[in-house]
């Protein structure tokens, strides 16, 4: 019997050596390959990465969402103490809406475009927590204010087709935090939204997750969006975690060269035209043949033979806690020696950076 | 006619994907509202039909059953007085005649919704949803149904239990249920696989709750824009049987009184006879076409707004 009620102390979700492929008729993807990390509760893990890296298929995962025949998952979830890989699809159903819920990316989507919305945040509350229908109504009220919504009482009887894109966004945080989850996992929670929406949902978001002490995985390609939201950042290329650390420190002491390229592709506001800076160019390796050395070295300014030959473990640099995966490190001697060395070389990803790190363009930030 | 298996063109198996264009589609369907002018029309005609059918025994009508001599000949054209359509060849009122044929298209078309869209949409929703064997399963036992031409099988089924409507609808309704159970198939995976879907997992939702709670209010309205136009071909389809004389001549149905009218047209020239149930079939099913139609057009828009 799996049950939920025994406190552990700290840790709510490990996740240890967790990998989740897809046997395709081309190969297996390895989509997920070897994560691990740890949340403590009430606390929130930003993960970042480009498009294709693997945050949704990791998310869904651990979640046990992806029970297709084709999905072959391995290592370790335990959500409270509790293996979640290897659980049965009832096991599964008991944590899911009242222990972790999940908030998707698309609100045009993940909302059931017949139903009302009232219908749809009352559902939960009636069958997990045998809620009257009075009853499940005022608090589908009550959450509904909470999220922001204004005029619940309006909006409990519309179709999600009546309301704006934020709107609907809020609907479905309402949604999952329903019946009170301790773990939300938000995937990509704001792409789907205006630039000026997207902050108000972040917000929300966070002030939830303060007032309910419950923790959170937020996923995201942005780093600009977990830069203030998160206490630590998962950086992940490839299917593997590349870079892992409290957030102040990843962004004071950036090891890992992807997470150095993530960072100056942010678009500044300040910026008269919203371009990325600097996209990292080439794309992400295949996942079904990913390269045997380091999976970014095809792409990486500082990249050095030996990365193309022998995989970077994930070690850790002297901050405690800061772990990332590579050979010659940003901001370390070796890093600056490659770096040089290739831009000697007139590597076009190497003199980029190199310009950019001399010559911050949009001067200081 | 003979066709109450493949959809017609133009059904909605796939949810659409939400398109610029359907800003556009949005406006109109604002403007006009759901049904449009034609859909208004249509409507009327149908519940004017309907009630008129339903109420036929208290209404002021001739005994459809009485043969009236006492106008100058039978086959009196409409406007008659006493007949506004007129008498048959055989004397009998034609509107009288109409209102009580229209019971038996009614009958047919409640037999295919209740029995082909209850049996059929059941089948492919749980064939659908669950694949694997059970998908199979069903799926094969519905093509062994599809190996027969469907007019061919619901003549062999009359022939074999008899002629009385009873039959006849059993019949309709037997033919029409792959056609049904294709088209619930199709609708339910496409929207097993909607992200919605696995957001009510997320939520803890059970399998029979995302089934019943989730995807048959997505289904069902598709499901019955399909109906509808069975329906329009039942009533061509028990109107054919009638013609060619494989019902039974106690009812009265339209089918039957083009039959009837077929003599009079050919012997003596007399169109009316045949024409006025003929084409009241026609607008019949046309109407019902439209309005399926339309229902299929109000509920694409809402979906596609998304
Ligand atoms: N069902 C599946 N079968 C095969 N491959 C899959 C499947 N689902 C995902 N993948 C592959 O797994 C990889 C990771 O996909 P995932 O959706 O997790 O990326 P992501 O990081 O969430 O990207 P995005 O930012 O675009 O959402 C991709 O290469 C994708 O093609
Ligand atoms: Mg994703």
């Amino acid at each position: 019997m799996l049950t939920a009620d025994t406190v552990h102390d700290g840790a709510l979700l490990q996740v240890h050596d967790f990998r989740s492929y897809f046997d395709t008729p081309a190969g297996i993807v390895k989509a997920v390959d070897g994560v691990s990390f740890t949340l403590d509760r009430g606390d929130t893990l930003g993960i970042v990465g480009e498009s294709g890296s693997g945050k949704t298929v990791l998310a869904r995962s651990v979640m046990g969402l992806l029970t297709g025949k084709n999905v072959m998952r391995s290592g370790s979830a335990r959500y409270n103490g509790i293996e979640l890989v290897g659980a049965s699809e009832k096991e599964l159903r008991d944590l899911w809406g009242t222990e972790m819920a999940m908030v998707f990316q698309d609100p045009m989507t993940s909302l059931n475009p017949v139903l009302k919305t009232g219908r749809q945040i009352t559902e939960g509350l009636r069958y997990h927590l045998q809620l009257s229908k009075s009853e499940a109504r005022a608090q589908a009220l009550q959450l509904l204010d909470s999220v922001g919504i204004p005029d619940p009482k309006r909006r409990i009887s519309q179709y999600p087709h009546e309301l704006s894109g934020g709107m609907r966004q809020r609907v479905t945080i309402a949604i999952a935090l329903a019946c009170g989850p301790k773990l939300l996992l938000a995937d990509e929670p704001t792409t789907a939204l205006d630039v000026t929406v997207q902050a108000q949902i972040l917000d929300l978001l966070h002030q939830q997750q303060v007032e309910r002490h419950m923790a959170m995985v937020l996923v995201t390609h942005d780093l600009g969006v977990v830069a203030g939201r998160t206490n630590h950042i998962a950086v992940m290329y490839a299917g593997q975690i590349v870079e892992y650390a409290p957030t102040t420190d990843l962004f004071a002491n950036v090891r890992m060269p992807y997470t150095q390229a993530l960072l100056h592709s942010i678009p500044k506001l300040a910026q008269p035209s919203h371009t990325r800076l600097q996209a990292i160019a080439g794309r992400p390796p295949d996942l079904i043949n990913p390269p045997s050395g380091c999976r970014f070295a095809p792409r990486c300014p500082y990249v050095q033979p030996k990365c193309n030959s022998e995989m970077p473990p994930l070690q850790e640099s002297e901050t405690p806690g800061h772990l990332y995966r590579c050979w010659f490190p940003v901001g370390t001697e070796a890093g600056r020696e490659a770096l040089a060395h290739n831009t000697a070389a007139g590597m076009p990803a190497a003199v980029s950076i190199t310009q950019i790190l001399a010559d911050p363009p949009g001067g200081t930030h | 006619m003979t066709d109450l298996v493949s959809p017609p063109d133009g059904i909605a198996t796939n949810p659409p994907p939400a398109s610029p264009a359907s800003d556009k589609k949005i406006k109109t369907a604002k403007k006009t509202g759901a049904l449009g002018i034609g859909g208004w029309i249509a409507s009327i005609w149908l519940i004017t039909l309907t009630a008129a059918a339903v109420f036929a025994p208290w209404l002021p009508l001739d005994d459809p059953a009485k043969t009236d001599f006492s106008v100058p000949k039978n086959n009196s054209s409409p406007f008659t007085a006493g007949h506004l359509l007129g008498t048959d060849n055989n004397g009998y009122d034609i509107l009288a005649r109409i209102v009580w044929g229209g019971r038996v298209s009614l009958v047919v078309a409640a037999g295919v919704l209740i029995i082909g869209m209850l049996v059929g949409g059941t089948i492919g929703l749980l064939a659908g949803f669950f694949r694997g064997k059970s998908e199979t399963l069903l799926m094969a036992s519905v093509d062994v149904f599809l190996a027969f031409p469907a007019l061919i099988l619901l003549i062999a089924i009359v022939a074999f239990l008899g002629a009385d409507l009873l039959n006849v609808v059993l019949g309709i309704s037997l033919v029409s249920i792959p056609a049904f159970a294709r088209i619930s198939r199709a609708t339910t995976l496409t929207y097993a696989q909607r992200e919605f879907v696995l957001a009510a997992r997320a939520a803890g939702a059970s399998q029979k709750r995302i089934l019943v709670r989730e995807i048959l209010p997505n289904v069902i309205l598709p499901l019955l824009a399909f109906g509808l136009l069975v329906v329009g071909i039942a009533i061509v389809a028990e109107g054919s049987l009638a013609f060619l004389g494989l019902t039974s001549t106690e009812t009265i149905s339209w089918g039957g009184m083009i039959n009837g009218g077929k003599k009079p047209l050919q012997q003596d020239n007399i169109a009316h006879t045949a024409m006025i149930p003929a084409v009241t079939m026609f607008l019949t099913v046309l109407a019902v076409n439209v309005l399926g139609d339309r229902f299929r057009a109000a509920f694409d828009v809402k979906d596609s707004m998304l």
